[in-house]
């Protein structure tokens, strides 16, 4: 049995750990439990800690357009200033933590080294590790998952996917936005809905990209000496934008 | 990002640390051979001391990426992303991939000779690490001094990092074109 704590409307959930497994499971609930019940937590009013307000600073100024193209974003004049969310921050300098919080929930994770796994539904999903494998259940918003070495795998992600590994595998098995991955060493398996475009670098490992709904994609494939094989009707519904140095790719559709 | 600091020395510096790294270098040279790599770098040094300008300036060469120093962090941010927009454009010409991946963390350090060093230059070469191809990862520390007015720069919150050697988590943010 851990520790429970109250989840204040619109909080979200950080975790911060330098070595161990970092496991959050998304489940029905409405409070939050943390295993074992000697971590630190504190719920902190805004999302840095320390700068009251910089948040809401650079969220007003980064709104991105949802489509997700990077670069091109738009802010919408109607569009209220976002308040300050507080944050509840787990923190934990080593050994396993384990997180229960309500389906939906916000999470984010920065982690040295160990795995981490979020388990059930989340709302938006940001991971950094430097070492150790990532692992994503389902996100309904956005997910931005990084690390420097290690795998990392996404199940589902309902918005934007921005997957990052220096040396690993990066799967996402579906998204329905736009999607951007890369990795230097280490293949690429992607499948999208085919709503958002799709931009994917790897140096030289495989890519394979499976097209889950009847759409046709605009394959644009750059590559110093990997080969193409697109299996799936070509057209304009979504940009596939493909960049390699050694690598291959495969385009599937459903 | 500031470890324990007492009355600052002589030879203590106040700016935006930036580094950069060539993602692929190897493969690019092992595909294309030793003179192309070099090309390479020599590219990528040319476009970034013709987008600086006198706003920073390069302190040193680090394999295949830089280390550069600028007074402003905004100068800093805005000369990182017109990097990026200039080696997207060379990427997608010509068959030259220029994949850079750009970190800043603005804090203090401390000169010797023509290098500079301290925590804060340790932070934003971690921050590097983290960073995909063509993105600018920055510190809280270096967004909060971007002033808002006359900028058209933004900022999307990546989350918290912990980074080997630094005990605290830094929060980072992807800067992008507002």
């Amino acid at each position: 049995m851990g520790s429970r704590y109250e989840l204040p409307a619109d909080a979200r959930i950080r975790v911060l750990t330098a070595s161990g497994t970092v496991i959050v499971t998304a489940e029905d609930r409405t409070d939050v439990e943390v295993e074992p019940a000697n971590r630190t937590v504190e719920l902190k009013e805004s999302g840095s800690g320390h700068r009251y307000g910089i948040l809401d600073h650079l969220h007003r100024r980064g709104r991105r357009n949802p489509e997700g193209r990077r670069g091109q974003r738009r802010v919408s004049d109607d569009e209220p200033p976002r308040q300050s969310r507080p944050v509840l921050e787990v923190k934990s300098k080593s050994g396993s933590v384990e997180v229960r919080c309500p389906r939906g929930t916000d999470v984010s994770v920065g982690a040295i080294s160990g795995r981490v796994n979020l388990v059930g539904t989340f709302g938006s999903v940001k991971v950094s590790t430097v070492s150790g494998s990532i692992e994503v259940d389902t996100a309904e918003g956005d997910v931005d998952a990084r690390c420097v070495s290690g795998s990392i795998t996404v199940k589902s992600c309902g918005g934007r996917c921005d997957v990052t590994s220096k040396s690993g595998r990066v799967r996402v098995e579906r998204v329905d936005g736009a999607a951007h991955a890369s990795t230097i060493s280490g293949g690429v398996e992607l499948g999208t809905s085919g709503r958002g475009e799709v931009e994917l670098k790897m140096v030289s490992g495989e890519a394979k990209v499976k097209v889950l709904e009847t759409k046709h994609p605009r394959v644009r494939f750059q590559s110093l000496s990997g080969k193409m094989l697109c299996e799936c009707e070509q057209g304009s519904d979504f940009d596939l934008k493909v960049r390699s140095i050694s690598g291959s790719l495969e385009v599937t559709g459903e | 990002m500031s470890t324990t600091r007492t009355a600052a020395p002589a030879n203590a510096v106040q700016g935006a640390i930036v580094f950069t790294d060539i993602a692929g270098f190897t493969e690019f040279t092992a595909v294309r051979g030793d003179e192309a790599a070099l090309e390479l770098l020599a590219i990528q040094e040319r476009l970034i001391r013709l987008e600086m300008g006198e706003h920073g300036h390069i302190v040193k060469e680090l394999g295949d990426g830089l280390m550069l120093w600028f007074e402003d962090a905004c100068q800093a941010v805005s000369c990182s992303l017109a990097f990026q927009e200039e080696f997207e454009r060379r990427s997608s010409a010509e068959d030259m991939p220029l994949w850079v991946r750009i970190g800043i963390h603005y804090g203090r350090s401390l000169k010797r000779g023509n290098d500079v060093i301290g925590h804060d230059v340790n932070v934003a070469a971690r921050i590097v690490d983290l960073a995909a191809p063509g993105e600018v990862l920055v510190s809280e520390a270096t967004a909060a001094r971007v002033t808002e007015d006359g900028t058209d720069i933004g900022f999307e919150e990546i989350g918290p990092a912990m980074m080997k050697g630094i005990p605290e988590p830094v929060q980072i943010y992807r800067a992008v074109r507002a």
